[in-house]
């Protein structure tokens, strides 16, 4: 059945201009054509044309040209400002991939940070205007016993960058990104410069760059990761953005994009859902949606992933604020991203889990793609987490609103 | 550092056999299962790797005749006052190394229960079906093959439906019995298992328990047609696929017990069932402490070992608790199992066992969930990676929430238990 996933599950007027709307439609045809009408076969030829796919969203829809300054031929959506378009457009993606939104989300983070560095400039995958470089990010963690390294808000920043005469060397042993270490073009990593929190831009070919073996995950196959080991990199004095805001601000992109593409594989999975409900019959013929617990567990997991995407919105906003001069803005769109986008995906897992309980086998099967939604949500979620399930975004809140100095 | 052995089970329930086999089984796991699970999901359609190793644990370690009499060389294991907790000893630490396996030799044991376990012995039965499985040296499946297309759930409601959906038919016709029918997804099936047993019904459409058949079917028998297996998201040990009878024609004593017995019998399946789920989800639960005390052990938050974090402490904490009060529990269920034949126990087939044993099931499994999501957000970047086994265990696990009626149908048996509701 077709279904209006926008009435369905809806976002405020006043969250979406006349450019997004243009910009979602234009995706939302993409990824119908392309993946939601022909799952079955995306699922299982996966490997081919998950990068057909990719390949098409970077050059027939310039995907990377969305956060492009409209100096260097792009949409120009590279300003905080700008939060709710790009949220959009991610849970379009979402509604495809998890992979595929990530990648997205990914080339638009690169360019809304590092817009202007010079790693981007002579990279050959951004060098024209449809240049969509797969990221990967590299963000303070958990710590390794026996190793001291400095500490973002109590996570690990296991990477560390040395002034050179020509810029800098970063060096840092079995770096976890949180996805797609294998084959992205550009890693982003936060290290340390004098205990200074900052981001630096690799190119994955850079000297003294190793990929560890590709390590098999739970979902997100198509994002490949692998540990990453830098050896006295030489990275350019434009490659490196200095300064614990830059790290927040990263963090809070990652949040929001990725939430966002969550949400939209989770309205994917309640359209597969709804499919289900609508034809299956349990007690000898009563349709399962008429009956009252499965309906009351089908609306736990509608009302869970309609909370999400208001959710994601409002994060959106927390995001755009965090353009304000305000002193303290970033941190706060900090705690509030980590906050927020903790609740979205720890939303979506219980949706998806109480919908998988009504779908029984199926469900298991990889024939119906829901499980593929369930596997990617998770292992972003997880990743997300950092450390300690949202041990440090507590310490972060706490800090944030009772100035606890939590040790 | 507390061992897994550590976790509380009511010590009088243990049968005195426990410690030795557990010894056996687990150092045969940690040899030859553990160190190549990890490889098990690519292995999911041809069993290159998975196939020896059952070879290894079901004819190598005899696991396949356990519940064999002793006369047929088997364990004499069913006529033992212990089945229960010894079947929950081997299913928690099958679950431990790998709950795909797991699924897979429990549920060779599954229909054969029927025709094993006092009151519901069949001799006949089980001279024709011993050798099969005593004699082999190589690991030989049995499979139980109640879901049907439009649906598992309602098969498993009998004390609601009485068998009134089931489509898959049965016609005497002489000396033999002819099945016709479709079923789907059994554990065993996707061309493993040589023995299915079959609900099946003799008068479609009818909910008297006379009507509902349980016949045995060698799947080597005219007209059994096996599909491939299904890819799944875990359990990629457990081969999973479609099975077709067409005027399938098997003795007319390969049918359990008779009218009647045949549904009593059934029926006893689901507290086992429900008891062995909850053995491997305890069993998964107990590795999934071993790896979270050594991530925690090795990895920091503000400069402190994970463990030594107050806030991160609380978290494993609670997770250490729960697998804790689940192996109480689960060993609880396997007791009331055990409690079927004594003056103060109830019969198998009885709503309050099933009940009480569905609802045990229904909060381990959910605790099991929640334990592994939680687990894999303690190792943030390094959850879903499966070198730390966690993940593998959570996507492994989800079907045991899922499969025999799925999560409702327990809510609604423990409903009918302890409310007496009539209608449900
Ligand atoms: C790895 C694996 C192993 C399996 N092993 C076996 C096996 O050995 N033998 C076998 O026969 N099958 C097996 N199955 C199938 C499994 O047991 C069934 O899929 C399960 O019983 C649910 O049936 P279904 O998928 O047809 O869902 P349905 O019966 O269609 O039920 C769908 C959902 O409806 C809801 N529901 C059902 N009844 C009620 C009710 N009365 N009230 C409220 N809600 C209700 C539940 O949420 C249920 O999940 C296996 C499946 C897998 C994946």
């Amino acid at each position: 059945m077709a279904r209006d996933l926008d009435r369905l599950f809806m976002v405020a007027r006043s969250q979406t201009g006349q450019v997004g709307a243009e910009v979602t439609d234009l995706l939302r045809q993409w990824v119908n054509r392309e993946v939601v009408s022909v799952r079955m076969e995306y699922r299982k030829e996966y490997g081919k044309l998950f990068e057909q796919r990719w390949r098409s969203l970077a050059t027939d829809l310039s995907i990377a040209r969305l956060t492009m300054s409209e100096s260097r031929g792009g949409f120009g959506w590279n300003k905080a400002g700008d939060a709710a378009g790009l949220a959009r457009a991610a849970w379009e993606i979402g509604r495809a991939d998890v992979s595929l939104g990530l990648l997205a989300a990914g080339t638009w983070i690169v360019h809304l940070l590092g817009g202007d560095t010079p790693c981007l400039e002579a990279s050959p995958v951004s060098g024209g205007a449809e240049g969509a470089p797969k990221a990967s990010f590299v963000l303070p963690g958990p710590g390794m016993s026996g190793e001291s390294d400095p500490l973002f808000s109590g996570r690990a920043v296991r990477a560390r960058a040395v002034r050179t005469k020509t810029g800098y060397e970063l060096s840092g042993r079995l770096l976890r990104p949180l996805w797609a270490g294998a084959v992205a073009d550009v890693h982003v990593i936060v290290c340390a410069l004098d205990d200074e929190p900052c981001i630096a831009f690799v190119r994955a070919g850079a000297e003294g760059l190793a990929r560890g073996p590709a390590l098999s995950t739970t979902g997100l196959n198509a994002c490949t990761n692998a540990d990453l080991t830098l050896e006295r990199v030489p990275v350019g004095s434009g490659d490196i953005l200095v300064g614990a805001d830059k790290v927040r601000m990263l963090f809070s992109w990652i949040h929001l994009l990725a939430s966002g593409v969550c949400a939209g594989a989770a309205a994917d999975f309640f359209d597969l859902l709804a499919d289900w409900a609508d034809s299956r019959t349990i007690k000898g013929g009563v349709p399962l949606k008429d009956n009252p617990l499965c309906a009351s567990v089908l609306a736990e997991s509608a009302q869970e992933i309609a909370l999400a995407r208001i959710l994601v919105h409002d994060l959106a906003d927390v995001v755009a604020s965090a353009g304000a001069p305000e002193e303290g803005s970033a941190e706060r769109a900090f705690v509030y991203a980590c906050t927020i986008g903790r609740r979205i995906l720890a939303g979506l897992i219980h949706a998806l889990n109480r919908g998988m309980e009504l779908m029984g086998s199926a469900g298991y099967a990889k024939e119906w793609y829901v499980e593929k939604h369930w596997r990617d949500i998770k292992n972003v979620q997880s990743s997300l987490s950092g450390v300690g399930a949202g041990v440090p975004e507590a310490m972060d809140a706490a800090r944030f609103f009772y100035g606890s100095s939590p040790r | 550092m507390r061992h897994i052995d550590e976790f509380s089970r009511p010590e009088e329930y243990i049968s005195p056999f426990d410690a030795h086999f557990r010894r056996l089984i687990r150092s045969h796991l940690e040899e030859s299962v553990m160190p190549v699970r990890r490889r098990f999901d690519e292995d999911w359609k041809e069993h290159r790797l998975i196939e020896p190793a059952f070879d290894r644990l079901m004819a190598g370690l005899g696991i396949q005749r356990a519940l064999f009499p002793v006369e047929y060389g088997g364990w004499g294991l069913a006529r033992s006052d212990y089945v229960f907790r010894m079947g929950y000893m081997l299913c928690e630490e099958l679950g431990r190394a790998d709950t795909g396996m797991a699924v897979a030799v429990a549920v060779t044991f599954w229909p054969l229960l029927t025709i094993l376990v006092e009151p519901y012995v069949n001799e006949r039965l089980i001279a024709e079906f011993a050798p099969m499985f005593c004699n082999a040296d190589h690991a030989v499946f049995a499979a139980n093959a109640m879901t049907e297309p439009q649906g598992g759930s309602d098969i498993e409601n009998l004390g609601l439906l009485g068998g009134r959906t089931i489509r898959t038919t049965a016609r005497l016709e002489g000396d033999r019995w002819v099945i016709n029918g479709h079923k789907l997804w059994p554990t065993n099936s996707g061309g493993v298992a040589k023995l299915f047993g079959v609900p099946c019904t003799t008068k479609p459409g009818s909910s008297d328990p006379a009507d509902f058949a349980f016949i045995f079917v060698p799947a080597d028998t005219p007209g059994v047609t096996q599909g491939g297996p299904y890819e799944k998201a875990g359990m990629a040990a457990d081969k999973n696929g479609d099975i077709w009878f067409e005027d399938v024609r098997v003795p007319s004593w390969y049918r359990a017990h008779g009218p009647g017995r045949d549904a009593e019998a059934f029926y006893q399946l689901i507290p086992f069932g429900q008891v062995m789920s909850c053995a491997f989800l305890t069993g998964a639960m107990m590795n999934l402490y071993e790896r979270l005390v050594e991530f925690v052990n090795t990895h920091t938050f503000a400069g402190r070992p994970l463990k030594e974090h107050d806030a991160v402490a609380a978290v494993i904490g609670r997770i250490a608790g729960d697998i804790d009060i689940c192996r109480i529990l689960g060993h609880e269920a396997a007791m009331i199992g055990d409690r079927r034949n004594k003056p103060y126990g109830r019969p198998l087939a009885s709503e309050q066992v099933v009940g009480r044993v569905r609802n045990i099931k229904d909060f381990i499994s959910d605790t099991a969930i929640r334990c592994f999501e939680t687990a894999m957000d303690v190792l943030g970047a390094y959850g879903a990676d499966r070198q730390w086994d966690i993940e593998k265990h959570w996507r492994d696990i989800k079907i045991v929430q899922l499969w025999m009626g799925g999560k409702q149908l327990c809510q609604m048996e423990a409903a009918r238990y302890f409310f007496d509701c009539e209608t449900l």
